[in-house]
């Protein structure tokens, strides 16, 4: 049994289309199978038919029998622009419900009259009779659709009058009227933004009459356009006074002669000098709400002060020091500003019009009450205007420090997410093809995917959906619309892609339609937006069919291509990794060699000049001979000791034993100190011998570049250091200096071989040098751009979606198991 | 200002019917009925059987009008003709005396009403659904037509809550259902009898 009601309902909502694509072609491919579902559906589908064709069916009896007698109908004009619709009772009339008993009669007659009262209004009435056994259509010249259904009146007993009945109608649509008419526009204390407004009162032989609340007449009001509603707001005079209060109250007739005496000796002093006012105020003043503020009352309006005060502070002008009189005493009142401020009315629940019955008070003005809504029919906006994105996406994007003018990357930004919503592939393609690690510095987060995965498909909205409806395309459809941009953002916090479905998927119904079908499925937040009144945008016909299938189709296709073009990029990217990495290591083996290389060269420079200087002939000695024992301790000392200081590359002093000739080997140390070092993106410092053809890289240390030269050799500065792509230098001859200012200058390739000189094969070598260097830059760039991009992804994660499991771990490259596969 | 006495156009028509105001409809298109009935009574049919098809078209009309994307070529009246004609000319059809009432009743391209196949089926189920008993029927009509959530219909009934109310509502559904279906096979075993 519950299984029938379950699949009932199933059906229902497959007859509803509040299915998501997956669960109904998962559907209908039970149809397919299952000839029991197929007739269940048939069945249900005309039984739904049926049950939305039962009123229809009633009234055509019923308006077989209207024809039968004979009655003709009294048309219908619809004024060109109607767009409100109000089923209500009417302004200024006595609500029928509350009339309560006909038998007090004297009672609902006065109160009849004060309703009714319209003297003063200035309006010109249009008074017309009607036939009440008819149904009756009136139109007003300002384009109020008033439709009167038959047997609407009812007399003082309850029955239906058959008798003429005379109708007054009185009709203030503009806000001129409006005040022509001294209608007020104030709900309590409230004031409301009027769409206009219409008095109708009904009285049949002279008498009030009452109308059915069963047959309630239908009022159709032209809308205040958006221009209106500017105009709703007023401008209000303002001023900013400070003021001495001396209270007359309790006080004695001689008492008050003397403080007249006294507000005119302080009247005098704080018109001679103002800076005393303060002070004035703090000795005279009686007035408590002012006196810690020195006598001064904010910006405040025409009705918050007595009258004479308002005077006071309206009428003179600014700076202007005056004795006013009220009930409270004497005040001096220094006016310290006057403005005038624009205050937009606010309008009652969200801007929704309404309906209000106005009730007369005692004092004429008219008390707006029970408000009721009025149906609108949608107004579609180019939807390129509305914000579609999730909410609190932008301002995390702004947090972030991200431009948040940028429409395009926004949108790219977003929509590339929709990869992360469909993990099942991803999980595929980045176990198989992406690797966990590259060469142990770059993982692409990818734990990023395995967390949205973790979500099971209701992480959240799939931007490729919002991509899909996004567009032009649905112009002029219920989804271009105010009203479904702030359905949206609660769509987006259930996380549920069918929710979303219903209303693209039913642009053919009222959105009250689709969120009484939204409300069955998420009541909470839904049902905050289920009110009859909301209409819906008319479309062409089968622009709704038509655009359903190009929001499904869109949609995964978007998303296909999403993810297609993600996955390309990071394989690229990945490509890129393993090249660059290669290259690395290539550029720095080579940088090794060569730096052998210098040792070498420079070793043997050194042997020479210490041989030189012990008066020793140099024997070239093949490399594998230095493992070879020597023959004299005094050789192989000297050896050793030249080795140790190229090696650490310091100074040494050798005197040999048998000949007492002594060979010093010298290494001064040199900083350079590079201007705006860390303004680079690259910096490196070479130091070229000039008689070894070959060049050593200084070390970067806190303090600049160092590094010990050998005194037998000329050495030649060179600094190349990268700003993004360009490239700037600096060389200079090192001349025993122990520190040198760098200041590099912007090169192109030409200059930057002049300044290296045309030594044998350094020139090429030094330029290539330049080249990595650039190669470097860009590449470290787009490596900190992938880090970058995957890290803001990552921040967004949570708002784009809302219910991805938080509780899945955040970092770190742990290898994916080879486990479940989806 | 005065009181309109010009009948209803189209739009107005179709807006009526939208806005629950369907008897203000009908009863100024019931003025069709004459044709309707001389249609019928020539091509076979009793009068008793015209006004029932009128109803029907009626009803579909009705149902038509509530998809704002509804459009008709030529008049609402000519539509409703439209239909009226392919309604009898199915009728005539399920009973085999279509013969030498067929020609005449050809659609005609120019105006083409909706294809009326599955009508009688239709028919059969609205009168299984009028079978029910009252509360039956307004439920399952507030939820269907009216599109009222659960809650709302649990508190107009005085159910316990939005589960009652479902389950109310199936349980009603399926009884209809049960009504058709027993319905359905008493019609087929009497057309095969």
């Amino acid at each position: 049994m519950r299984d029938q009601l379950h699949l009932m309902e199933l059906v229902d909502h497959y007859l509803d289309g509040a299915m998501n694509p997956t669960d109904r072609s998962a559907f209908e491919d039970r149809l397919r199978h299952s000839e029991e579902l197929r007739s269940l559906v048939e069945d249900q589908q005309r039984l739904r038919q049926a049950a939305r064709r039962s009123p229809a069916r009633a009234a055509a009896k019923k308006a077989y029998k209207n024809y039968r007698w004979g009655k003709s109908l009294p048309g219908l004009g619809v004024g060109a622009v109607v767009l409100i619709a109000a089923t209500a009772a009417l302004f200024l009339w006595k609500s029928p419900m509350a009339d309560g008993g006909s038998e007090n009669v004297p009672a609902s007659e006065s109160e009849y009259r004060t309703l009714t009262d319209t003297t003063g209004t200035h309006l010109d009435p249009l008074v017309l009779t009607i036939d009440p056994k008819k149904d009756t259509t009136l139109v007003t010249p300002n384009g109020i659709v008033l439709d009167i259904p038959q047997g609407a009146f009812l007399d003082s007993l309850g029955a239906a009058i058959t008798t003429s009945v005379r109708v007054t109608l009185l009709e203030a649509l503009d806000p001129l009227d409006i005040m022509k008419a001294g209608l007020s526009t104030m709900s309590g204390d409230t004031p409301l933004e009027t769409g206009g407004m219409f008095y109708l009162d009904a009285q049949a032989n002279g008498k009030a009459v009452k109308i059915d609340p069963a047959k309630p007449l239908t009022a159709m009001v032209p809308a205040a356009d958006d221009e209106n509603r500017k105009r709703a707001s007023s401008e209000v005079p303002e001023a900013r006074v400070r003021h001495i209060l001396f209270s007359t109250q309790g006080k004695s007739e001689e008492d008050l002669v003397r403080m007249k005496n006294r507000v005119d000796s302080v009247l005098s002093v704080v018109k001679h000098d103002r800076s005393k006012f303060e002070a004035m105020v703090e000795k005279y003043t009686e007035d408590p709400g002012s006196r810690s503020t020195g006598g001064v009352y904010e910006w405040f309006d025409k009705t918050r002060m007595v009258p004479e005060f308002t005077a006071a502070s309206f009428d003179p002008p600014v700076g202007s020091i005056t004795v006013c009189k009220t009930s409270y005493g004497y005040h001096i009142v220094e006016v310290l500003g006057q403005r005038t401020r624009t205050i937009s009315t606010p309008a009652l629940n969200e801007g929704e019009m309404m309906l209000y019955q106005g009730v007369k008070s005692p004092d004429g003005t008219i008390d707006w009450q029970k408000p009721q809504p009025l149906k609108k029919s949608l107004v579609p906006v180019d939807i390129t205007t509305l914000n579609f994105y999730p909410p609190g996406y932008e301002a995390k994007l702004a947090e972030l420090g991200q431009d948040v003018t940028n429409k395009a990357f926004k949108d790219s930004l977003y929509y590339s997410m929709s990869f992360l919503s469909r993990t099942d592939s991803i999980r595929r393609v980045e176990r198989t093809e992406v690797p966990r690690e590259v060469g142990g510095a770059y993982v692409y987060s990818d734990t990023l995917y395995e967390r949205t995965f973790s979500g099971a498909g209701k992480s959240g909205l799939d931007p490729s959906k919002i991509k899909a409806i996004w567009t032009a395309r649905f112009n002029s459809t219920n989804l271009a619309t105010k009203e479904f941009e702030e359905r949206l953002a609660y769509i987006f916090r259930t996380c549920d892609n069918a929710l979303l479905d219903v209303y693209v998927n039913n642009l053919d119904k009222d959105l009250y339609w689709c969120d009484s079908v939204a409300t069955r499925m998420h009541s909470e937040p839904m049902s905050m937006f289920l009110r009859p009144e909301y209409g819906r945008v008319e479309l062409p016909a089968h622009a709704a069919d038509r655009l359903r299938t190009f929001y499904e189709r869109n949609s995964r296709a978007e998303a296909e291509a999403i993810r297609k073009t993600q996955e390309k990029f990071w394989k690229e990217q990945w490509k890129q990794d393993v090249k660059s990495d290669a290259k690395r290591a290539d550029h720095a083996m080579a940088e090794s060699v060569r730096e052998g290389a210098l040792f070498q060269k420079e070793l043997a420079a050194n042997m020479d000049t210490v041989y030189k200087q012990l008066g020793y002939k140099r024997v070239q000695l093949p490399r594998a001979a230095w493992v070879v024992p020597v023959s004299s301790p005094g050789w192989w000392n000297v050896d050793k000791a030249v080795i140790q200081a190229t090696t650490t590359r310091s100074s040494m002093q050798y005197t040999d034993d048998q000949t007492g000739k002594t060979a010093t080997l010298t290494y001064t140390p040199l900083i350079v100190e590079v201007a705006d070092r860390t303004s680079y993106d690259e910096l490196v410092v070479y130091l070229i011998p000039n008689q070894l053809n070959s060049y050593q890289r200084m070390k970067e240390g806190a303090g600049g570049f160092t590094e010990r030269l050998n005194s037998i050799f000329w050495y030649e500065l060179f600094c190349l250091g990268m700003k993004g792509k360009e490239q700037f230098a600096f060389k200079t001859g090192v001349n025993g200096q122990a520190e040198i200012n760098a200041a590099l200058t912007p090169v192109d390739e030409g200059t930057l071989r002049r300044m290296v000189g045309s030594k044998n094969g350094l020139q090429q070598a030094l330029v290539d040098e330049a080249k990595h260097l650039e190669w470097l830059v860009g590449d470290q760039q787009r490596r900190k751009g992938n880090t970058e991009r995957q890290a803001l992804k990552a921040a967004l994660l949570p708002t784009v979606f809302p219910c991805i499991d938080q509780n899945m771990p955040t970092g770190g490259a742990e290898p994916v198991k080879e486990t479940s596969v989806m | 200002m005065k009181a309109k006495t010009t009948p209803m156009n189209d739009a107005e028509l179709l807006a009526a019917m939208r806005q629950g105001r369907a008897e203000q409809a009908f009863t100024q298109l019931y003025r069709q009925l004459p044709d309707v009935m001389t249609l019928v009574r020539t091509h076979g049919g009793s009068r008793a059987e015209a006004r029932d098809l009128f109803q029907d078209a009626l009803v579909i009309i009705h149902e038509k009008a509530q998809d704002a994307s509804f459009r008709f070529a030529g008049s609402l009246a000519a539509y409703l003709y439209g239909i009226c004609r392919n309604l009898w000319l199915a009728e005539l059809r399920a009973k085999g005396r279509a013969g030498k009432h067929m020609d005449a009743l050809v659609p005609q391209p120019d105006n083409d009403p909706p294809t009326t196949d599955y009508e009688p089926l239709t028919q059969l189920a609205e009168r299984a659904f009028a079978a029910l008993g009252e509360k039956c029927r307004e439920l399952l009509t507030r939820f269907y037509l009216h599109n009222e959530p659960l809650a709302a219909i649990a508190q107009a009934f005085g159910y316990a809550g939005e589960g009652a109310a479902k389950t109310r509502k199936y349980k009603c559904l399926e009884q209809a259902r049960e009504r058709y279906r027993a319905m359905l096979s008493h019609q087929t075993n009497h057309s095969h009898a």
